[in-house]
């Protein structure tokens, strides 16, 4: 048996795009205003990267003696569905959790929403945080986000400011624009797009040498970007897997080369697997036995 | 007729008005009653205008006046005395009925119906009778006369002290006896003379015919009788005789049945001793055991809770506790008490004397055993109960679950310590228990159940330690484990200018109610059993400051105060040693540095005043700084001469401006802010 080798260790990097660095400027455009800011996006586009990139940045450049820095908290929410009841206060005790730590049982029982939001702005100020980022926030009923509203007015009144930014998909939207109590506070709107082939090619040159080495002019370069532009949509989450495998192979099955044919042959690869499977999955046996009638049994006959 | 009614009114005419109104009102109550009556009833019949009149026109008392018109009236012969009982006259008017034709008949006076009463019993029972014989007598022959004798006992006492009813004998022959009564010129000597029953006979006859019905029973439901107690017996006696019967000592039957079975050439009856049952049975002589139901239908609500007692200890091996014996009525429901409300206090009281025995008291429990109280087994139990206890309260499990929530790493490594600590001294006492068999077959499975699931902890305590160990921290190598506890009354003095409700309680035992179980409870290492209340010795158990003091900040404290105990509470667990907080004061994460004030806030050990006020002065976050200020007053630091130490150093607004308003605060108002 040959020897097991772990995969190599990786350094998590974040490469800041055009989109990031659209996003990020229009996001502390608004900040000032204790602004409520969507940003809505499908799956894979970069989205929670965006709020890691520039939560890091925020909590990196603080500096305690000047008086405009500021911190922030990312955090990813789990479902408070419109079924579970004290939505509001649920919205306040999840920014509570994510923010300053475990909130007592009895404590919040007993407390109002308002009061509950007031401690929170309280211990907020304390922290100095001004921004936070709710990620998959599509989990969230509205009369929680109406909650966290109510927090971020709370801190208005307080002379505090706090952004809140919801990231998510699903009927986020929706939601932000169905009660006119949150829509009218809704500043800015963030929408993340799949990259163009430009911007896909600019990734591709940060993500891996090969792509860096490469000519958008020249025809048979132009045809490797354009191949996995067309297969992957731009969607920037889903090239960084790609990227893996593909180096993965690289020495192995590509001997070291990597052009049109090698880059199909490692998409395909995965393809023809995900095929089979899907295949495999629509006949035979389900983990249900199926009786059949007494008309067919005696038909049968 | 008509003619010697129209002179009796002619004459009527000449009296004066209140005279001629009596009259009237006596005539009209004869009419109504059919007969002559009493002064009193006359009074009873005036009406209030009457009255009025009778008052305005004589200044002596309503009673003397109608009496002295009556008596005027009857010299002038418009009214007569129809009968005379003693001093009591019965008035009747002439215009009723004369003298001479009186149509109606006397009731016998009270007097003269219990002699009658006395009289008619004598000859029915044919002997000398007791009070209880006439009751019986009455109650049995001559009920229609039960309403007027009512109070026929005090005057027959009367009547001896009179000389009309003498006493023949005495049930006891002494002076505890009851007496026998007959008139005295009854004529029938034969009768007066005969002897009666002694109480000794009396009680031996009811004890005969009670066995008789015990047969009876016994039979009809194809069993063996059972043996009869001291109460049965004598309620017997008491509803054949009345409860006059009983002579005047404590304990007649008990005595009398005693001393018919003493040993003698006369015994009659034999005592009988069941285990679950304190007092003694009773059964004829001559029955032997095996013709008797020994173990038959408890006889009282004792019996029935020492039976309680005795299954419960018998199906779980071990000494019970109320929690126990309760569970054990629902398998047992026709043990269920008959007259008592609660086992416990009829417990408390029939120990004394039963085979049931309280054997010890394990943190507000009581144990109970039936049979021998000294065995090695017992103690060896309520020792694994008092460990038992003394791990649950640790709550290790969720506490060992809680110390990955703890954002503190080294006060979290301090809990962990707390949990070893625990474990190292329970684990090796439950050891020895377990490996000395101590224990019988089922509370052994129990013992070696808690023993594992210490070593599981045990484990678990390790493999954390292994990952979680601060190691560039200098922590203790011991974590103390003393708490500062305060008393019901201590705890009242705090709540008061918090809590509006404390104003409002009268005794301090409400304050535990109202907190329910709120705040921790401890077991106070100094107490010593005392009569005496009010001092720290004398209360077993403490309330946990710290614990104290983070709820009442959660419940009515300020912003701060608030937010401190919040992150105090969700931090600290159980862990009170405020050596494991002070390295994450000088943390370079400034939310531990946070978090760490907050805790010394709580931990109100008067040691960290100078860390707080280095912190105060020294920390480069606003927030630390400010929480640092209000934590160092709260611990009671002179707030004063920090304020003038910052002033010197600090150019940041809301810092001044925050210290400026903790200057201004007393003790209390820092709960508010």
């Amino acid at each position: 048996m040959s020897k097991f080798v772990y995969p190599e260790l990786e350094e998590s990097s974040i490469i800041e795009t055009e989109q990031m660095r659209r996003v990020i400027a229009r996001t502390m455009a608004v900040h000032r205003g204790s602004a409520l800011l969507p940003w809505i996006g499908r799956s894979r586009l970069g989205k929670t990267t965006t709020a890691k990139y520039l939560n890091d940045k925020i909590n990196e450049n603080f500096v305690s003696e000047d008086p405009r820095a500021f911190r922030s908290v990312h955090y990813e929410v789990g479902e408070i569905g419109s079924w579970a009841g004290f939505d509001q206060k649920k919205g306040i005790r999840s920014l509570f959790h994510a923010c300053i730590g475990r909130l007592d049982e009895g404590f919040y029982r007993q407390s109002l929403p308002e009061d509950l939001a007031r401690h929170l702005v309280y211990a907020l100020e304390k922290k100095r945080i001004q921004m936070i980022f709710v990620d998959e926030s599509g989990n969230l009923s509205i009369d929680a986000i109406r909650g966290m509203v109510l927090a971020r007015d709370t801190a208005e009144l307080r002379g505090w400011t706090l952004t809140i930014v919801f990231i998510g998909m699903d009927d986020l939207p929706v939601k932000m624009v169905s009660l006119p109590q949150i829509n009218n506070r809704t500043d800015e709107w963030c929408y993340f797009e799949p990259y163009s082939l430009e911007e896909t090619f600019e990734l591709l040159e940060k993500l891996h040498p090969h792509f860096a080495s490469l000519d958008l002019n020249k025809k048979e370069d132009r045809e490797q970007v354009e191949f996995i532009y067309k297969q992957f949509g731009g969607v920037p989450g889903l090239l960084t897997p790609f990227i893996r495998r593909l180096n993965s192979r690289l020495h192995t099955d590509l001997e070291g080369v990597i052009d049109l044919t090698g880059l199909m042959a490692v998409h395909l690869s995965t393809l023809r697997d995900k095929d089979k499977a899907l295949a495999d999955s629509q006949g035979g046996y389900t983990g249900e036995i199926k009786i059949k009638s007494l008309e067919e049994l005696l038909g049968a006959k | 007729m008509s003619n010697y009614n129209r002179e009796i009114e002619l004459a009527l005419n000449e009296l004066l008005f209140a005279h001629r109104m009596v009259f009237q009102v006596l005539e009209s109550v004869n009419r109504n009653t059919g007969q002559a009556v009493l002064l009193g009833t006359v009074i009873e019949a005036l009406n209030e205008e009457q009255i009025r009149i009778l008052n305005r026109t004589y200044e002596n008392p309503l009673i003397h006046v109608v009496r002295q018109i009556l008596t005027g009236l009857v010299k002038r012969k418009f009214v007569f005395i129809a009968r005379s009982d003693r001093h009591r006259h019965y008035y009747a008017s002439i215009t009723f009925c004369t003298p001479d034709k009186m149509p109606f008949v006397f009731k016998p006076s009270h007097r003269q119906l219990v002699i009658s009463l006395i009289k008619d019993a004598v000859n029915h029972y044919e002997r000398p009778v007791r009070i209880g014989d006439i009751d019986r007598y009455l109650n049995e022959v001559r009920p229609d006369l039960k309403g007027d004798c009512k109070w026929f006992r005090s005057t027959i006492q009367k009547l001896v002290f009179q000389g009309v009813v003498k006493i023949a004998e005495n049930t006891r022959r002494d002076k505890y006896g009851g007496y026998y009564y007959f008139l005295a010129d009854s004529e029938s000597d034969s009768i007066n003379n005969s002897v009666p029953p002694s109480w000794l006979e009396i009680v031996f006859e009811s004890f005969k015919s009670l066995w008789e019905v015990q047969l009876k029973k016994a039979r009809l439901n194809n069993k063996l009788p059972e043996p009869l107690s001291t109460v049965e017996i004598k309620n017997y006696i008491i509803e054949k005789y009345g409860i006059e019967i009983l002579p005047h000592e404590r304990q007649a039957v008990a005595n009398a049945v005693r001393a018919l079975a003493k040993p003698s050439s006369v015994t009659a009856i034999r005592k009988i001793r069941r285990e679950s049952y304190s007092k003694c049975l009773w059964v004829p002589v001559g029955i032997k055991d095996n013709e008797i139901d020994l173990y038959g239908s408890p006889k009282s609500d004792s019996e029935r809770a020492n039976l309680v007692v005795r299954y419960a200890v018998e199906r779980l091996q071990r000494p019970a506790s109320m929690n126990d014996l309760l569970e054990e009525f629902n398998l047992h429901p026709e043990l269920k008490l008959k007259r008592h409300r609660s086992i416990n206090t009829l417990l408390n009281t029939q120990t004394k004397f039963s085979a049931v025995k309280k054997v010890g008291w394990v943190y507000g429990k009581w144990y109970f055993y039936y049979g021998k109280e000294k065995s090695p087994e017992i103690s060896a139990y309520l020792t694994l109960k008092k460990l038992t206890v003394e791990w649950e309260s640790l709550n290790a499990v969720l506490e060992l679950n809680d110390l990955d929530n703890c954002l503190l790493k080294t006060v979290a490594f301090g809990r962990y310590k707390l949990i070893e600590n625990k474990i190292d001294e329970i684990l090796p006492e439950l050891y020895t228990l377990v490996i000395n068999k101590k224990f019988g077959k089922v509370v052994n499975s129990e013992a070696k159940k808690l023993y594992e699931e210490i070593q599981s902890i045990q484990n678990q305590t390790e493999f954390w330690s292994k990952n979680n160990s601060p190691s560039a921290a200098k922590l203790p190598e011991k974590v103390k484990s003393n708490v500062i506890g305060l008393t019901i009354e201590q705890l009242w003095k705090l709540l008061q200018p918090l809590y509006p409700k404390a104003l409002k309680v009268k005794k301090l035992v409400e304050i535990s109610n109202l907190l329910s179980d709120d705040i921790r409870r401890i077991k106070n290492p100094h107490f010593k059993p005392s009569f005496c209340y009010g001092t720290l010795e004398t209360v077993p158990y403490l309330f946990d400051q710290t614990d104290a003091f983070i709820y009442a900040a959660r419940k009515w404290g300020g912003l701060e105060c608030c937010l401190q105990a919040v992150l105090a509470g969700s931090n600290l667990g159980l862990l009170r040693d405020m050596n494991f907080v002070l390295p994450d004061l000088y943390s370079n994460d400034f939310n531990e540095r946070l978090i760490a004030v907050a805790c010394l806030a709580f931990l109100q050990d008067k040691t960290a005043i100078e860390y707080l006020e280095g912190v105060s002065l020294n920390d480069s976050e606003l927030g630390v700084k400010t929480s640092a200020i209000w934590a160092f007053a709260f611990l009671g630091g002179n707030i004063n001469e920090l304020a003038i130490k910052i002033r010197k150093k600090e150019i940041n607004k809301s810092v001044l401006d925050f210290l400026a308003k903790i200057e201004l605060c007393s003790f209390t108002e820092l709960w508010f802010i």
